[in-house]
């Protein structure tokens, strides 16, 4: 029992017997099947798998931009399940930040703007220590007034990541976060992310299926038809791709 | 490509629909005022020709050539010379004039706007009457009427009806009911009461033994045009002789004009939507060229000519121009049929004609209708032909272009533009000021349209700060100057409809305290009795509502009330005015307004020069405008013609300043008595004694007139507001005309904002992610529909703001007046078109869906 309250206290989010089904009838795709698994607080997951495995919706029902069929999801001691639209977007505002493959930042605003807009959309002002802190982390000091389309695609991440940081989420979620990037510029946000996590003590789940990238997290578990099917700690990425081809076959 | 453009059309069938509806709303109004205006015209032609069909030759007294404005009534003794003409079978005078005004059970005067309200002598079941019920009437105080009035103020046969002509209001009882031999009850709405003859004689000519005309019926085998020679050969000059075809179609001519005139400016306001339709359907293509450069440079990059490219723009766009205006012409005679019934069931009035479809009218409503398509869409088409094959491997549809080039197109109109206008204010223009003026202010409509998407660079971010104090109305607001030339599109309707709207609110309202003032200052009594539109009348002012007055008889009353308000208690002066058009003859002969009053009394109280003479029978006294016009001088004479007197020649004694309330010839009161239209003066001035209680005097003079329906007394305030308010009316009918462009703006905000926000799916699913409320999505949507309404609301009144205070310097009036609370009237009317257009985008970018936005694969 104490083990328990342990764990729960310890971890930053949590799947508990996750079912997701998509379509019904005899076309009905079961995406999660059952599927429980713990993210611990301070550390970097990697959720990897082939395609259609249902890493994606895995990461989108812990992010609460996707329901369940059956089963709860927890984000630090609060239930998902259940929470209205309202109480989803104002969880993602404040406990969540994401980092997507592309299209990550409005073209209107600036890269200052784009990094504090989820706290102007929730009327709060950034600490400014913090800020200067977290744009210092990802070298963007310069860059800060310029409109995205003035950015690399390097550079737009960062920010993307920067604006994920700043509100000091419970997790932050990276979909392929260096799906789009070439390897230089792939790698700074790979260094950022291990970064955050070990001197801010961010909690980071990445999906990914690039297994040099897996290599940066803790911890990599790894999904087939809806299922967790494995699990490798302090993975390094010649590990990861054989267990990759391990599960192919 | 044909084929590929057709499923690419029903792809897209929305976006379609949206630019489409412009089209089918233009093309409804157009067709729908063509068909409205045929349908009225064929009917009145219709009632015309079956009034005179049973005349060959119509006999009238012409007083000035052939364009008069009334004919002097026939002395009885042409009808007895008449009775020995050779091919004539039958002579008959005949009595019909406009003015018999029944009083209803209200107690008001029964109104029926447009058609006469006729008086005529009754000559038996001749003609077209056929009694209904009861007989004719044989005595002088028995009327039949026609049943149109019957039902429209409950009169039956053994009752009594109370009818106001040039004389008081009389008491006659009804004795019959009659139709007409086409089987309706009324002839085009007109009202009749038909008096014997000698009394219709006296209350609708104003004289006995005198006819309005005189009719004849050929002998067999004599044609109309024969007897109509003879009968001219016979009366000489002064007298039009005109078969009955001849006659019936100078009415429907006349009926015409005044039809035509409403036609057009029907088809000018519905030409104006369709006009403002263009940017939206530009807009639209635009935009779906934008959307499709991928698309476009594939094809191109597979070996499409670019003449094939604009082809298949041109293509969708007739394919949408075609379908939009047949719609739109059908829709025109659904409504026509609608406002038919609509008028019928108004006036009580039946046009004897079903439902007229002049083709040869709608096909041009519907090829303006497709041509406008083509039009607004050969710019996107060009722009989808220049897309180069690279393109296809880009994934950013929207690139920035320039905004230098359509600012230097922009600012040339715009300069020209302002210095015309500028010239014109300056008076550099002399003679030309309103050529420039007018000119002036198309060149910078037009430049102000080029300049728009800068403007909105400079505009919009402050605009937007008023309405966007929290984050997601800042995004709002980004989103709106996003793209300049889209929103500039976007708005230019409103910025047309508006920049019309406050142009025309700044010269009205400028005339209203130019009125108000005139009257103000000109009149010095300090009540007024008077008719409806009477006083106008006198100052020879037109505008407003049809009333009595623009009629030939307007509302009068007995003299004795004059003298018996002058020996009321706290009045000092009380004095008459008579008030009639008459002809004038000198070096721009035609009508003019004329007045009679004792001058002594009347100059004071008008704000005339004191010291005119009071006039003798054959003397005029002529303001100095008229006296320029006409090339006539003070000592000289000057030949006019009366309705009841015909051409006579005045000695000119004297000249006055002419203001709002007199202008135009004044004679003697004797003389009006004897040769106005009316014996009865149509305005009465009082002046009080100081310090005597206004609101008792002015009970007590209205007493004086309380049975008489069509006259209420007044004072000063009332008569400027008055005065005024004939404004009023006009003013409403634009604004009720513009209407439809105000529909089309919205529908284009909808169209613009409904595309952006396909367009950035992704983006609102971000947004969603990232932690926006769907309540957010809402809030930042309304901003950016807000923001661009707004800018393009404030921009067209400014503009027409502008514009309207050039015409009010230019036109000299006294003072420009800013109608400040219709301005934000009509700003909040452009802030509830941003909010009307946001509630369906809005709804959509709420309900977007997080998963399918962000998922790309």
């Amino acid at each position: 029992m104490t083990i328990m309250t342990e764990t729960v206290t310890g971890l930053a989010a949590r799947a508990d017997g996750v079912t997701k089904a998509y379509g019904t009838g005899a076309a009905a795709v079961t995406a999660l099947d059952d599927l429980s698994v713990d993210v611990q607080r301070g550390q970097f997951t990697a959720i990897m798998g082939p395609s259609g495995s249902g890493k994606s919706t895995l990461m989108h029902c812990l992010a609460g931009l996707d329901t369940v069929d059956s089963g709860e999801v927890w984000i630090g001691e609060t239930r998902l399940t259940g929470l209205g639209d309202k109480g989803l977007a104002d969880l993602r505002r404040n406990r969540v930040g994401f980092v997507f493959q592309q299209f990550n930042l409005l073209p209107t605003l600036s890269a200052e703007e784009n990094i504090t807009l989820p706290l102007a959309i929730a009327n709060r002002k950034p600490d400014q220590a913090w800020f200067d802190t977290v744009v210092e982390a990802v070298g963007l000091a310069d860059r800060l007034t310029h409109r995205p389309s003035e950015l690399s695609g390097g550079q737009q991440q960062r920010v993307a990541c920067a604006r994920a940081l700043l509100p000091k989420p419970d997790v932050i979620f990276a979909d392929e976060p260096t799906g789009n990037l070439d390897s230089r510029s792939g790698t700074e946000i790979l260094r950022f992310l291990r970064r955050s996590v070990e001197e801010f003590n961010q909690t980071i789940v990445m999906v990914t299926h690039d297994a040099g990238a897996a290599a940066y997290a803790d911890r990599v578990v790894f999904l087939l038809d809806g299922r967790l099917v494995h699990e490798l700690r302090d993975p390094d990425a010649e590990t990861v791709l054989d267990t990759m081809k391990s599960l192919d076959t | 490509m044909l084929k590929a453009t057709l499923k690419g059309l029903l792809a897209r069938k929305t976006r379609l629909v949206l630019a489409g509806l412009a089209v089918v709303l233009g093309v409804t109004a157009v067709s729908a005022a063509m068909v409205t205006t045929a349908t009225i015209g064929d009917g009145f032609e219709t009632i015309f020709a079956t009034t005179t069909s049973e005349v060959d030759v119509s006999v009238s007294a012409e007083p000035n050539g052939g364009a008069a404005t009334f004919a002097p009534p026939v002395p009885a003794s042409v009808v007895d010379e008449l009775r020995g003409v050779r091919g004539a079978e039958s002579v008959a005078g005949v009595v019909s004039a406009d003015g018999a005004r029944p009083v209803g059970p209200d107690g008001k005067v029964i109104s029926v706007q447009g058609p006469p309200r006729l008086g005529v002598a009754w000559a038996g079941e001749t003609g077209m009457a056929r009694l209904r019920e009861g007989r004719g009437p044989t005595a002088p105080d028995e009327v039949a009427i026609n049943a149109g009035l019957a039902e429209l103020g409950g009169f039956r046969v053994g009752g009594t009806i109370d009818v106001l002509t040039l004389e008081p209001r009389q008491t006659f009882r009804v004795v019959g009911v009659y139709g007409y031999s086409n089987g309706l009850g009324t002839l085009g709405g007109s009202t009749e009461v038909a008096f014997t003859e000698p009394v219709a004689q006296r209350l609708m000519l104003g004289a006995p033994d005198v006819y309005s005309s005189v009719t004849l019926t050929a002998a067999d085998g004599v044609s109309p045009e024969a007897l109509r020679d003879e009968v001219t050969r016979l009366l000489g000059d002064g007298f039009a002789v005109r078969t009955g075809d001849e006659l019936a179609a100078q009415t429907a001519s006349d009926g015409r004009a005044f039809l035509d005139i409403v036609r057009i400016v029907l088809l000018a306001f519905s030409g104006l939507s369709l006009l403002v339709g263009i940017f939206l359907i530009l807009n639209t293509f635009s935009i779906l060229v934008a959307q499709r450069t991928g698309e476009l440079a594939l094809v191109a990059a597979l070996g499409a000519r670019r003449r094939q490219i604009v082809g298949s723009v041109l293509v969708e766009a007739v394919l949408v121009g075609v379908l939009a205006s047949a719609v739109g012409v059908g829709l025109g005679i659904a409504v026509s049929t609608g406002l038919k019934s609509v008028m019928e069931a108004q006036s009580g009035a039946q046009l004897p004609v079903g439902l007229v479809v002049p083709m040869p009218d709608l096909l041009v409503a519907f090829g303006v209708g497709v041509l406008v398509t083509l039009v607004a869409a050969l710019v996107p088409a060009v722009r989808a032909s220049r897309v180069p094959p690279v393109a296809a491997m880009r994934a950013s549809a929207a690139e920035q272009r320039s905004l230098t080039g359509i600012t230097v197109a922009g600012a040339v109109p715009a300069t020209i533009g302002v210095a015309g206008i500028a010239a014109a204010v300056a008076g550099w223009a002399g003679d030309l000021e309103f050529v420039a003026l007018g000119g002036g202010v198309a060149l910078a409509l037009i430049g102000l349209a080029l300049l728009t998407p800068l403007a909105s660079r400079v505009l919009l971010p402050a605009v937007g700060r008023l309405l966007s104090w929290s984050t997601p109305g800042k995004l709002g607001r980004l989103n709106a100057a996003r793209n300049p030339r889209r929103t500039a599109i976007t708005v230019a309707t409103l910025v047309v409809t508006l920049g019309l709207v406050g142009g025309v609110g700044v010269v009205a309202e400028s005339l209203r305290v130019d009125v108000s003032t005139a009257v103000a200052t000109d009149l010095q009594a300090d009540l007024v009795i008077s008719g409806d539109g009477v006083s106008a009348r006198a100052g020879g002012q037109t505008g407003g509502p049809p009333t009595a007055a623009d009629g030939r008889v307007m509302p009068a009353f007995e003299e004795s009330v004059i003298d018996r308000a002058r020996d009321l208690d706290g009045v000092a002066l009380a004095t008459a005015q008579y008030v009639d058009t008459v002809e004038i003859d000198g070096a721009a002969p035609g009508p003019s307004p004329a007045n009679a009053g004792d001058l002594s009394r009347l100059a004071p109280v008008l704000g005339l020069d004191p010291g005119l003479p009071d006039l003798g029978r054959n003397e005029v006294v002529l303001d100095t405008e008229t006296l320029a016009e006409q090339g006539l001088s003070v000592g000289g004479t000057v030949r006019l013609s009366t309705p009841r007197g015909g051409w006579q020649e005045y000695r000119i004694v004297a000249s006055y300043e002419p203001n709002f309330l007199l202008r135009g010839p004044v004679l003697s009161p004797e003389t009006a008595k004897e040769r106005f239209v009316s014996a009865l003066p149509a305005l009465g001035y009082v002046e009080l004694e100081p310090g005597a209680d206004v609101a008792g005097v002015k009970a007590a003079v209205s007493d004086l007139v309380a049975d008489n329906p069509e006259v209420t007394v007044a004072d000063q305030t009332q008569l400027a507001a008055d005065s005024a308010g004939r404004l009023d009316l006009a003013e409403i009918m634009l604004y009720v005309l513009l209407g439809l462009s105000v529909v089309i703006g919205i529908l284009g905000i909808i169209n613009t904002m409904a595309l952006s926000i396909m367009e950035r799916t992704r983006e609102l699913g971000l947004l969603r992610a990232i932690g926006m409320r769907r309540s957010h999505m809402v809030h930042m949507v309304v901003a950016e529909s807000l923001v661009m309404s707004v800018f393009g609301g404030l921009l067209g009144l400014t503009f027409g703001g502008l514009a309207g205070a050039a015409f009010v310097s230019v036109a000299g009036l006294a003072e420009l007046a800013v109608p400040w609370l219709s301005l934000a009237v009509f700003l909040g009317l452009a802030v509830a078109a941003g909010l009307l257009a946001a509630l369906a985008p809005s709804a959509r970018a709420a309900r977007v869906n997080v998963l399918a936005a962000i998922a790309y694969e």
